[in-house]
């Protein structure tokens, strides 16, 4: 049978071989068991409300990048030709998209095909609240459930929790770039020039390939002059080094402009980048003057970003 | 009394029935779909940079892969797994399946990626399918490391296993799995390690690579083939051509940075020795690595809004005789422009010939040759300020020309959309076979206009062709922008497409002929004759005829008394002829009452010179 945000005891969900929960596994063996305290911790005061009713939503929602709220029409049933139909699947018409539409667009009043969490979980006609994954995306959407909750009267009091876990959800690679940064601070650009390659100190580095690779930083440095301090300490002007190439695995980091109004989550050059980056002058630039870099799309944010951040790292603060 | 419409019924009926009796054979129509699927018809992505693989156990399965995200905008991705394509119905229809490890807010769902089956059974329990490797630029982890990828199931949607991570300044994985005799997965990831002069004394050419990649824990271990020094490097793609009886051949660009010359290494015992891919060398200095050209000037600078100068090297082997090999490269063509380059070797990599066929104004240049040794050049080229896509397959018996431009899949514009990153189409597109017929990949705009296209294009996306628009909803009331999407193509192609003579003899069951021809009989001994050893499985066939390229029947193959048996294979028929220049011959097969082949009748033959 489903359950009801209120049975917080049967509420149905995945074992230890979901892939959310391996996820979550494989982030805390990769050194960052601090950032999932921390991302946990951030969803709970996001919340608002001390633990309670709808705590599994909200663990769910954490391990979900779908989360829709639907009505069943088939049990033992698919539409995707790659997964058979069993007590495990059920089809489903979506009735509102709480988290996902990025994923397919707004599958609202689509069909789509749920691998239970529970074998039998559902029944026909029954509305429910389906949290899952991306499972395939063909004619229609399948999504791995996490966990199913049957919808009741208390829907409309648990939604804006949903949609609370949803955004700590998309705040979790923000907080991962927050305990790493050296800075951060609202700041304005200053002037953006390329990084010359003659920057390298004499025998530090073997000449430069004729031609660039494909995947060549092509790094600039941004002056940045801080407008407010959130986290580290720096002089009125920080330096700030970022890549300008528009090649696949760069060009969604952020490419600074002067009068650029930004949120900057700067960060030092691990030892594997500089050993990666050493060809390419930036190393010789950064020891001989402070320098920042950001590499990562998370590490420059729009000004309204602001109170966010600052949220972001007052909660990591707390988990310290 | 009959009526004439009778009278005419009873023609269509007569006709309709002499059609029958002779069995003519089914031609599927050739194939080209745009692999978006439906559910992700609100799509903008670039999706750029193609890899195909088909399952050589079925060719109804089949998987593919470009930057594709997870989301429909091409923001930081928003799940832990990248997506790839997959399909079981040949290509007809795709779907997502998010399998490629990556990581919440990456900025790009993988980097290079590419994708091989092998022949080897995985023993998965939803879906049979072989084994499918891969090797990427992931974004999983910083740094975007090179990482070997396994999947039992890709289909079941099930996150690939890595298998080895290399760090470091990589790039651009090739990858390519056969499996052995000896039913071991054989598994090449070629990539340039240590670009940007990091690797010594420049040798950056290398292959990941496992002997035995289906085992529990394989192991892999670096091959550096590169056995000169660069200035600084090698060029990005290093690609693997290995065919069954362990030649395994590799093209690269030696030393990019400085003189590039495109140099070919062999080896063959699949690259397994103490001294691998140093079977073949140059005479200029009897160092490992035949070069093919002379010093090349490269591309470099943009075409149509893609960058040039990456990558562009490809190599394929004749399955049915390893020592025919054909690669293809790109240099340039002047500022802004590249022309394609094929050439041939029919003695393991020793010679080459001169160009066979040259584009210009053309790259991502993909050769592949298929069952029955007809050779296929997938190539893009901008041509009034249009992006063509076209297959040029040979036309001869000895596959030395080509019928060009080719079969045009797609002609759409250069310059819109817009690019948003680079590369625009990719630094290569994709070409495999599926038995004789050629099958490929690549990545094209979607402005819905079937002028542009390849008669019988089929989008799956919401799209609207009077009106030329794409929507993301069934009901077509919201736009969305044209953008780069995957396109995924099969040419029916027959012994017909060798020589007319053949199809002359073949048209009815082209299937069941298999076509033999090689320069060398003729060249090497003018007086020798030849023995064609064929291995047969008796069960399935009545009798094997042959006939020469002039349509006349020159015998029927003869069992032996006992088998003759060449690098492992135990070939048990054979016909003796006296070949003559010019002169190819056709083994056609007559089956045994009630037995039907699954595939095209292309049997494992030897052929040895005899003195006369």
């Amino acid at each position: 049978m489903t359950n009801t945000w209120n049975d917080e005891a049967t509420v149905s969900r995945r074992g230890s071989d979901g892939r959310g929960r391996r996820s979550a596994a494989r982030t805390a063996r990769s050194g960052f068991p601090f950032l999932v305290a921390a991302a946990a911790l951030v969803a709970l005061m996001a919340s608002g409300r001390a633990l309670g009713q709808d705590d599994d939503a909200a663990a769910l929602t954490e391990r979900s990048a779908i989360v829709v709220r639907g009505k069943v029409v088939k049990t033992n049933a698919s539409n995707e030709p790659m997964v058979a139909a069993s007590a495990s699947t059920a089809v489903i018409r979506i009735t509102k998209m709480y988290a996902g539409s990025e994923i397919a667009g707004d599958q609202a009043g689509r069909t789509a095909t749920v691998i239970l969490s529970r074998p039998g979980s559902v029944k026909v006609g029954q509305e429910a609240t389906f949290f899952g994954n991306p499972r395939f995306m063909g004619k229609t959407l399948t999504i791995a459930d996490e966990g199913e909750i049957a919808s009741n009267a208390a829907d409309s009091r648990a939604a804006p929790s949903i949609e609370r876990r949803v955004q700590a959800r998309r705040d979790r690679p923000v907080v991962e770039r927050l305990a790493s940064a050296t800075l951060v601070f609202r700041g304005v650009v200053e002037t953006v020039r390329p990084l010359a390659a003659a920057a390298a100190a004499p025998g530090e580095s073997k000449p430069y390939p004729t031609r660039p690779s494909e995947h060549d930083p092509d790094w600039h440095v941004a002056m940045v002059k801080v407008v407010k301090p959130l986290r580290g300490e720096s002089g009125p002007v920080v330096t700030v080094v970022f890549p300008a190439s528009r090649d696949i695995v760069w060009f969604n980091v952020p490419k600074l402009k002067p009068g650029q109004d930004s949120v900057f989550i700067t960060h030092a050059l691990s030892p594997e980048e500089a050993a990666r980056h050493r060809a390419s002058g930036l190393v010789a630039f950064m020891d001989k003057q402070p320098a920042h870099v950001i590499i990562e799309p998370s590490d420059v944010l729009p000004p309204g970003d602001e109170a966010r951040v600052r949220d972001l790292l007052s909660t990591a603060k707390e988990v310290k | 009394m009959s009526t004439p419409r009778c009278r005419s019924f009873a023609t269509f009926a007569l006709i309709a029935l002499v059609a029958l009796s002779l069995r003519l054979p089914a031609f599927a129509a050739d194939l080209l779909v745009n692999m978006t699927p439906n559910s992700r018809s609100g799509e903008t992505n670039q999706d750029a940079e193609p890899t195909i693989a088909v399952d050589p156990n079925d060719f109804k399965r089949m998987a593919g892969a470009a930057f594709t995200w997870d989301n429909l905008t091409g923001g930081p991705m928003v799940t832990a797994a990248a997506p790839i394509f997959v399909s079981t119905d040949r290509g007809l229809t795709w779907a997502l399946a998010n399998i490629i490890p990556s990581k919440i807010g990456a900025g790009f769902p993988t980097g290079d990626i590419t994708l091989s089956f092998s022949s080897t059974l995985s023993g998965a329990v939803a879906h049979k399918t072989s084994w499918l490797y891969g090797g990427t630029l992931s974004s999983a982890t910083a740094g975007r490391p090179m990482t070997v990828l396994r999947s039992q199931d890709p289909f079941s949607s099930t996150l690939m296993t890595t298998l080895d991570t290399r760090t470091g300044n990589v790039d651009q994985p090739h990858t390519n799995a056969k499996t052995s005799a000896a039913a071991q997965d054989k598994l090449y990831v070629g990539f340039n390690n240590g670009y940007g002069c990091g690797a010594p004394s420049g040798r950056t050419s290398t292959f990941d690579l496992s002997q035995d990649a289906a085992a529990a824990a394989p192991t892999l271990t670096l091959d550096v083939i590169e056995a000169r020094n660069t200035a600084c490097q090698d060029g990005f793609a290093q690609v693997a051509a290995p065919h069954s009886d362990g030649t395994v051949y590799a093209a690269f660009l030696h030393d990019w940075s400085s003189s590039p010359r495109l140099v070919i290494v062999r080896d063959d015992n699949w690259g397994s020795g103490a001294t691998p891919f140093a079977a073949l060398t140059d005479p200029s200095d009897s160092v490992a690595g035949r070069y093919v050209t002379t010093a090349l000037t490269l591309a470099s600078g943009t075409m149509g809004q893609n960058r040039l100068g990456a990558s562009n090297v490809s190599i394929a082997v004749d399955p049915g005789n390893s020592n025919r090999v054909y690669v293809a490269w790109g240099d340039s063509n002047g500022a802004n422009s590249e022309t394609i380059h094929v050439r041939r070797s029919i003695n393991r990599g020793v010679d080459w010939s001169n160009d066979l066929l040259t584009v210009t104004g053309a790259m991502n240049p993909q050769v592949a040759i298929d069952d029955i040794g007809i050779v296929g050049v997938l190539y893009q080229s901008v041509t009034g300020g249009r992006w063509e896509t076209r297959l040029a397959r040979s036309n001869n018996m000895d596959a030395t020309t080509f019928a060009t431009p080719g079969i045009l899949l797609a002609k759409q514009s250069a310059t819109t959309p817009a690019a948003t990153y680079s590369p625009y189409i990719g630094d290569y597109a994709s070409l495999v076979t599926a038995g004789s017929n050629f099958v490929g990949m690549f990545c094209a705009s979607n402005y819905p206009d079937k002028a542009n296209f390849m008669s019988g294009v089929t989008f799956h996306r919401e799209v609207d062709w009077t009106a030329h628009k794409l929507y993301s909803d069934a009901a077509h009331t919201k736009v969305v922008a044209p953008s780069i999407d995957p396109y995924f193509f099969e040419i029916n192609t027959s012994i017909c497409n060798k020589t007319p003579f053949f199809c002359n003899i073949c048209k009815l069951k082209p299937y069941l002929c298999y076509p033999i021809f090689d320069p060398l009989w003729f060249l090497k001994c003018p007086m020798c004759g030849i023995d064609i050893l064929v291995k047969l499985d008796d069960d399935y066939y009545k009798q094997v005829t042959v006939y020469d390229s002039l349509e006349k029947k020159v015998g029927t193959l003869q069992r032996l008394p006992e088998p003759v048996v060449e690098k492992g294979v135990a070939y048990n028929y054979k016909v003796s002829l006296q070949p003559k220049e010019g002169l190819g011959y056709v083994l056609k097969a007559e089956l045994a009452a009630g037995k039907k082949l699954p595939g095209n009748f292309t049997p494992p033959v030897a052929v040895k010179q005899t003195e006369r």
